[in-house]
């Protein structure tokens, strides 16, 4: 079921209501209402893929309480193991096993030994990569004694598949959201009708901004051939507000959501195109991942401590990692080499934690540094978008290759617009929500101040205004991007 | 609790008023289908034929060009469950009809309106037409469920304004004129040829419909002509051969075992040249023409 779907609004409302009945009597039934409402969300996709979930959550419920019951660290271990190859071994038959076939194939023909390719062709399970990482960090955290294991199957199940955050994230950590499954939830006024301005902005950057910018961005990105190069520029662009928009539209929808049943979701996106360098980039894109990443591999691996190899080393693992997670193609390779590269510096130079604070903080507006370190940052971050929005390395680096081209022997082809009759209704709707986002960056949405700045004609009518301007750009239901991955 | 819903409530009964109004004016703009319906009503005690069908026929029969009172009641993407219920709606309103003509397209007994990328038109049976839809499908019983509202929004304001309505048929039904072509037709060929090949796609249940169709028509006295429309040779030479040869089949089985139905495969019929398509499988003005007055000699 997508959040931007009429489905979804005949959905919400019945499960808000009833759950709040149901809590009334007690959380036991709240969680089970939660439960059964996050299986028809999950199911009304696809139900047969409900029972890899159900593998996936079943085997790490086990297996913590294996792990605690154990006071053998032998066995604890095997547990872990047990955990961790069941998952990533699922994740991997469905998510990389063509992949993998393939490049095999392709290496064997490269030396002359040619064999036939024999890939499955298989459907992605929505959500896959997101709740077997939620599901293994519950396991891990159990093993590193951070978190009692759960007794309860109902409480875990609701934990795991808490619908708001099932096939996109945030990837919840156990630690935060399984204990807010083991009492009782108060409805709180204020949350509630925050959480719903979250979900409107969520709605607006989804609907207005990303799907907006899909068609223009896929027209170029499917025939780049026939494309110049400031209509390349202009759709990698687009493409990196199409992503972030698409992105931190479903997080925002999420927590919101979630917010309106007493839960709070660990925050996923903090404005990041208003970073200073990538450093800080990377601590504001995808929070979510980018700290699990960190605290089960990174800091693992031994972090930024050690030899200058091991902190390269370390560096390369994660940001390809990470790269990989989002899919099986090499673009994806390359993306997460491209930020291991430029990340690299800044860490050997140890001035990866110099932009730690939110720009111009307390300031309307920043200073040319800043503006010039916030261009140049979206920049490098929108040339490495290339590489994860092309099919195949051939096209990023062609439309990489027409772009420093053209541009680097006819300079004044950057000043030539795309045609405006088309780019600037999205141009304006863009520089719309950056402004916004600009005007919230101290804060945790994009229209979180909205309640306390603006008096109740203001309020309602910057109300009414968004949600007209999502029903009119509504109606054609997009697929989040990220429920590919 | 109770101040939020109310809040909510609030917030949304404006937004649910303005939806509704444009709900309702957009079901004032007048369409084909409303068009359609309201002359099989008042104007179907003088027809004579009627021409069911999809594009290939709205686009391909002209009833004007056949020297009768007829009526053309095809439309675009319209499949023969489609053709049934308007046959079994309207036929009372039609006591005059004597021949029936539905063409069998390479992909009739293969494609389902509501399966395809025109699923949207299926509100237009149940809002204009007054036919039944799908079993529960909220979004056929609404034109703001279907498609972008900015769409909506601008079709309104050009009604409201300029007075330009949607209704793009002829008086007779049919499509209005149409040039020659003026696309790649090798391209459109192949392209066209790969929406309309379903392989493996049963056709039970479109013949449950063709076999109600003809025996509803058996039952009032009416003729049936079942024919193969003509399409340019890109496209025929992309066609699957399993798949014509079973429409071809199935007619060919109708023509010989029902005394009143007829059938004429005009696929690669030689009198239809380049100039009479307006594109690989639907035909231009003089190619409507052409096919018009052979219906006719039927």
């Amino acid at each position: 079921m997508l959040f931007n779907s009429i489905d979804f609004a005949v959905f919400l409302p019945i499960v808000f209501a009833v759950f709040w009945w149901v809590e009334r009597r007690s959380f036991i039934w709240g969680n089970r209402w939660l439960l059964a409402s996050s299986v028809l969300f999950y199911g009304w996709w696809d139900w047969r893929y409900l029972g890899l979930v159900f593998l996936s959550g079943g085997l790490d419920y086990w297996a913590s309480i294996r792990i605690e019951a154990s006071a053998s660290e032998r066995t604890r271990k095997a547990f872990l193991w047990l955990s961790m190859v069941g998952n990533l071994g699922v994740l991997g038959f469905f998510k990389y096993y063509d992949f993998f076939v393939t490049a095999f194939t392709d290496a064997f023909t490269v030396f002359g030994v040619p064999l036939e390719s024999r890939t499955l062709d298989l459907v992605l399970p929505v959500g896959i990569s997101f709740y077997t990482f939620q599901s293994m960090s519950y396991t891990i955290d159990v093993y590193r004694r951070d978190l009692k294991a759960s007794r309860n199957p109902l409480d875990f199940g609701a934990y795991l598949l808490f619908f708001p955050q099932l096939v996109a994230g945030p990837i919840e950590r156990a630690t935060a959201l399984l204990p807010q499954f083991q009492v009782k939830r108060v409805f709180d006024l204020g949350q509630a009708v925050d959480g719903t301005r979250q979900i409107l902005w969520g709605l607006f950057k989804k609907v207005v901004i990303a799907d907006q910018c899909a068609p223009i961005v896929n027209a170029v990105f499917d025939a780049p051939g026939e494309a110049g190069a400031n209509q390349l520029l202009f759709a990698s662009v687009l493409f990196a507000f199409q992503i972030y928009g698409d992105f931190s539209g479903y997080s925002d929808i999420a927590i919101g959501t979630a917010r309106l049943f007493g839960f709070s979701l660990m925050r996923n996106f903090a404005f990041p195109y208003f970073s200073r360098d990538i450093a800080e980039f990377w601590r504001r894109w995808h929070i979510s991942l980018s700290t699990w990443f960190r605290d089960y591999l990174y800091i693992p691996l031994g972090g930024s401590r050690g030899t200058v190899f091991s902190r390269i080393r370390n560096t390369f693992i994660i940001f390809l990692v990470s790269g990989f997670w989002h899919g099986a193609n090499y673009t994806f390779l390359v993306w997460g080499a491209i930020h291991a590269l430029l990340f690299l510096p800044l860490l050997l130079s140890g001035s990866n934690r110099s932009n730690v604070g939110i720009v111009a903080h307390g300031s309307l507006l920043p200073s040319a540094k800043e503006v010039m370190a916030m261009l140049l940052t979206f920049a490098m971050t929108t040339l490495a978008w290339v590489f994860f929005r092309a099919d195949d390395l051939p096209t990023a680096f062609h439309i990489l290759g027409r772009m420093g081209h053209d541009f680097l022997l006819h300079p004044a082809l950057l000043l030539h617009l795309p045609n405006l009759a088309f780019a600037a209704p999205v141009s304006f709707l863009i520089a719309f929500m950056v402004t916004v986002e600009w005007l919230q960056r101290e804060r945790t949405h994009g229209l979180n101040a909205v309640g306390r700045s603006l008096n109740t004609p203001m309020r309602w009518t910057t109300y009414y205004a968004l949600a007209l301007t999502i029903l009119y750009y509504s109606g054609e239901e997009q697929s989040f991007i990220y429920f590919q991955f | 609790m109770r101040t939020y819903i109310r809040h909510i409530l609030a917030f949304l009964l404006p937004i649910v008023f303005l939806m509704a109004g444009t709900e309702v004016l957009l079901r004032q703009i007048p369409n084909d289908y409303a068009f359609k319906a309201e002359r099989m009503i008042y104007d179907g005690r003088e027809f004579e034929f009627l021409v069911l069908g999809s594009s290939h026929a709205y686009r391909g029969v002209d009833p004007d060009q056949m020297g009768r009172k007829g009526f053309n009641a095809a439309n675009i993407s319209q499949d023969l469950s489609y053709d049934r219920a308007i046959l079994e709606r309207y036929i009372g309103s039609m006591p005059q009809l004597k021949d029936l003509f539905i063409p069998i397209s390479y992909g009739s007994l293969t494609s389902e309106l509501e399966q395809g990328p025109e699923a949207w038109r299926a509100k237009n049976y149940i809002l204009y037409m007054d036919l039944p839809g799908r079993s529960f499908q909220p979004t056929d019983h609404f034109e703001l469920m279907n498609g972008p509202l900015r769409e909506h929004v601008q079709r309104l304001r050009a009604y409201l304004l300029t007075g330009k309505d949607n209704r793009i048929c002829s008086s007779s039904g049919s499509s209005e004129k149409q040039t020659g072509p003026e696309i790649d037709l090798v391209a459109d060929g192949l392209k066209a040829a790969k929406r309309h090949t379903h392989p493996g796609h049963s056709t039970a249940r479109a013949e449950g419909h063709l076999r109600a169709i003809i025996e509803l028509a058996v039952e009032r006295g009416i003729r049936v002509h079942l024919f193969i429309p003509p399409a340019w040779k890109t496209y025929r030479e992309h066609l699957d051969p399993e798949q014509l040869a079973t429409v071809r089949k199935v007619c060919q089985h109708y023509a010989d075992s029902v005394p009143s139905a007829t059938y004429h495969d005009l696929l690669a019929d030689p009198q239809f040249i380049g100039s009479d398509f307006a594109d690989a499988d639907h035909l231009s003005s003089s190619g409507q023409a052409k096919l018009s007055r052979i219906l006719a000699n039927w």
